[in-house]
């Protein structure tokens, strides 16, 4: 790719959210006409309080919904592009270390059986970082985090959890499993300024700092010899990187659930796009997933009536498009 | 020995000495079950006693010797046969001693007519409701399932059961198919009771007075339950079409998360003369956006028992600051005490819609369950009274 070509497509991936955003704002089933919009801006910022409705319906339910749509999207694709450089693996997604098992027996728990006491987020996001603390603990041997006994621990971790959550199931009340189905699938219908609240620290605080550390993945992705060749505690940076990016992730799947996809196929995209340095890739799988988020929920956001939970788009859209991606590229994602 | 139960203090279950038609359901399917149970071929199992004792009805007396000499109290002596809500012919013996009881909204009834020491086991879903505060004796009975998607037949036959009632795969809850006729084929007889309307809740509220005789007591819930609902459309019948309020009903973890057009075959909201705004989605239960409850801005919104919110979460809620409802406060949560659908207690559900949709027609709820309570259920009514 010409270098002007590869500046112009970095430039789109990174404004990408920008423009996704804009263009959310008309987006949804009670009609506001760009003009009214506009009116209704501008009435807020010179806070004179008139059509209620319509205030509370952009400032309320869309803005607060775009924006959470854009961190989850952000949270998810670029601690996925940290997990795939760190474990130097495209195979491995935000759930490897046993994140959404965790996140989801923690969720199910509170929905199921503890009633009001315990919100869904906090159990949510608690059930997220015990399970990748039980991984790491059960990988760590002398001192050592090996990256194939991380990935097995991981997948031992995820059947514990994900056996736990059977049992919950299996014993939940019809109406308590429905609710719990639909947590699973992830949908940002419900989201809230306190929302964003929540999980918005952890989010732009966990990016900016894999951000700043971006240059270390490009090391850790060459293996652990090379990387401690270069003088780098990998156990220690290992420590860092999984921990930033299990945080990021715990916070958003806690608030929105579990959201399939987005993930696993956004670092690969960039990488299609703009090549493996881990420096760009991680930024730009941070923008790229926003904009990606952001779009499937318009698409879900525009039907009137029932709404489907994104989690149910990312999946059925995102795996045959992956699929395609890795035809037109004749593999070359998986390298 | 042999009687078809027909229902008989209802008009509207007998059309003429012949033919008779339920209220609900397809009609037709069930006369024509009736018409053919009332042939001389007996739709009972081939193995079953019953079948041979008309087959050979000369041997009758020779049968009934055997029984009695057999085993005095066998159940198998005598039989009779049921229509159940999904319109099946079903023979059960004269005598119940032993019921298995699946659905909640059978075992209350079965509790007021007196008979609860004849459940031989239950299903968990009933204890982890709301009965357990007012039957505590529920807590005694073997639990026998977790609910009715999950049972095991082995259990299920070890109580020697002579019936199984349960909701049927009519209901989006129900039994399924499969498990009713290997039930069937271990002799169990299964009555399936799906209480989706009025109607279907007083034929059932016969039925188990007529399966476990006492007639007389079902027929007196029956009566006070009319009259409760009788008085209340009479009342709702001074607010016109024009004053009519349109009702939202959600549940859930969110408030987002709500009841569609299909609950049940009638919707107790409308019964209590309001509008239902998600009357067009033809579900049980699902998630809209918060755009469309603000298209639909109801001015009354009702919370049901098991949600994961209180009513003063929804009014607290900015997703919902303008509409409505929450504008005047006009949020309520069901009392678990009368929740639940169509169950004996519906008409004080009924009452509490309709005193929360038009407080002007000055409707004692609270009074009204106090009454119920004590007069069928033998204890105070502790629920929320607000």
């Amino acid at each position: 790719m010409a270098r002007e070509t590869k500046g112009i497509v970095l430039f789109l991936l990174y404004a990408s959210p920008l423009f996704f955003c804009i263009t959310s704002v008309f987006v949804g089933p009670y009609s506001l006409t760009p003009a009214e919009i506009v009116d209704l801006i501008g009435k807020r910022i010179i806070c004179s309080g008139q059509s209620v409705t319509e205030q509370a319906i952009l400032f309320d339910i869309r803005l607060p919904r775009i924006i959470l749509a854009l961190l989850t999207g952000c949270a998810l694709s670029a601690s996925s592009a940290c997990f795939q450089a760190t474990f130097r693996n495209p195979l491995v997604s935000e759930y490897i270390l046993g994140i959404s098992a965790g996140a989801a027996f923690g969720a199910s728990l509170s929905i199921a059986t503890l009633g009001d006491e315990l919100p869904v987020q906090l159990m949510a996001f608690a059930g997220g970082i015990a399970a990748v603390l039980l991984t790491y603990g059960m990988a760590r041997i002398r001192g050592e985090t090996q990256t194939l006994s991380l990935v097995l621990a991981g997948i031992i971790t995820n059947a514990i959890f994900t056996g736990g959550n059977y049992i919950i199931r299996y014993f939940a009340e019809p109406e308590q499993l429905h609710v719990l189905i639909v947590w699973l699938m992830g949908s940002f219908s419900a989201a809230s300024w306190k929302d964003i609240s929540y999980s918005g620290p952890f989010i732009i605080a966990g990016t900016v700092f894999l951000y700043l550390l971006r240059w270390r993945l490009n090391l850790l992705s060459m293996g652990d010899e090379e990387a401690k060749a270069f003088g780098i505690n990998t156990e220690k940076m290992k420590i860092v990187l999984l921990g930033t990016a299990t945080l990021v992730t715990a916070a958003a799947i806690s608030v929105v659930g579990i959201i399939g996809w987005i993930g696993l196929m956004v670092p690969h995209i960039v990488r299609l796009l703009i090549g493996s340095d881990n420096r760009r890739v991680l930024p730009a799988s941070a923008t790229f997933g926003a904009a990606l988020m952001l779009m499937a929920d318009d698409a879900v956001r525009m039907a009137k009536g029932v709404e489907l939970p994104v989690g149910v788009l990312t999946t059925i859209i995102g795996a045959p498009f992956f699929a395609y991606l890795i035809r037109k590229s004749r593999g070359g994602v998986w390298e | 020995m042999k009687s078809t139960y027909r229902p008989t203090n209802s008009k509207m279950f007998t059309n003429g000495p012949d033919e008779h038609v339920l209220p609900f359901g397809d009609s037709s399917t069930i006369s024509r079950n009736i018409k053919s149970a009332s042939q001389p071929t007996v739709n009972c199992e081939p193995d079953d006693l019953s079948s041979y004792l008309l087959q050979f009805y000369k041997l009758i007396p020779f049968f009934i010797f055997l029984a009695v000499i057999s085993s005095a109290g066998s159940s198998y002596a005598k039989c009779r046969e049921i229509i159940d809500t999904e319109g099946r012919t079903v023979a059960i013996p004269e005598n119940i001693h032993r019921a298995v009881v699946l659905s909640g909204t059978c075992i209350e009834t079965i509790y007021i007519l007196g008979s609860l020491d004849r459940v031989a086991g239950i299903s968990r879903s009933i204890i982890d409701s709301a009965l357990c505060n007012f039957i505590p004796a529920l807590k005694k009975i073997p639990v026998i399932a977790q609910s009715i998607r999950n049972i095991n037949i082995e259990r299920v036959l070890a109580l020697k059961p002579d019936i199984l009632v349960t909701m049927g795969p009519e209901h989006p809850l129900g039994m399924d198919r499969k498990t009713i006729k290997r039930l069937e084929e271990c002799g169990i007889p299964v009555v399936l009771l799906n209480l989706e309307s009025l109607d279907e809740n007083y034929y059932s509220i016969e039925l188990m007075g007529t399966i476990f005789g006492n007639e007389r007591r079902a027929a007196e819930l029956i009566s006070h339950m009319k009259g409760i609902i009788g008085d209340i459309q009479g009342k709702l019948k001074k607010i016109d079409d024009t004053r009519r309020i349109k009702a939202l009903y959600i549940s859930g973890a969110r408030p987002n998360y709500i009841a569609g057009g299909y609950w049940g075959k009638q919707d107790i909201r409308v019964l209590a003369g309001a509008h239902n705004v998600a009357k067009e989605i033809k579900l049980f239960m699902t998630t809209v956006s918060f755009e469309q409850i603000s298209i639909w801005n109801p001015d009354v919104i009702t919370i049901s028992a098991s949600a994961k919110y209180t009513a003063a979460d929804v009014i607290n809620d900015p997703h919902l600051r303008h509409i409505n409802a929450v504008r005047q406060k006009r949020v309520y949560k069901h009392p678990r005490e009368i929740a639940g659908l169509f169950t004996p207690r519906v008409p004080l559900l009924l009452a509490w819609h309709t005193a929360k949709f038009y407080p002007e027609l000055m409707i004692d709820w609270a009074g009204i369950t106090d009454k119920f309570f004590k007069k069928f259920y033998g204890v105070l009514y502790h629920g929320p009274r607000d």
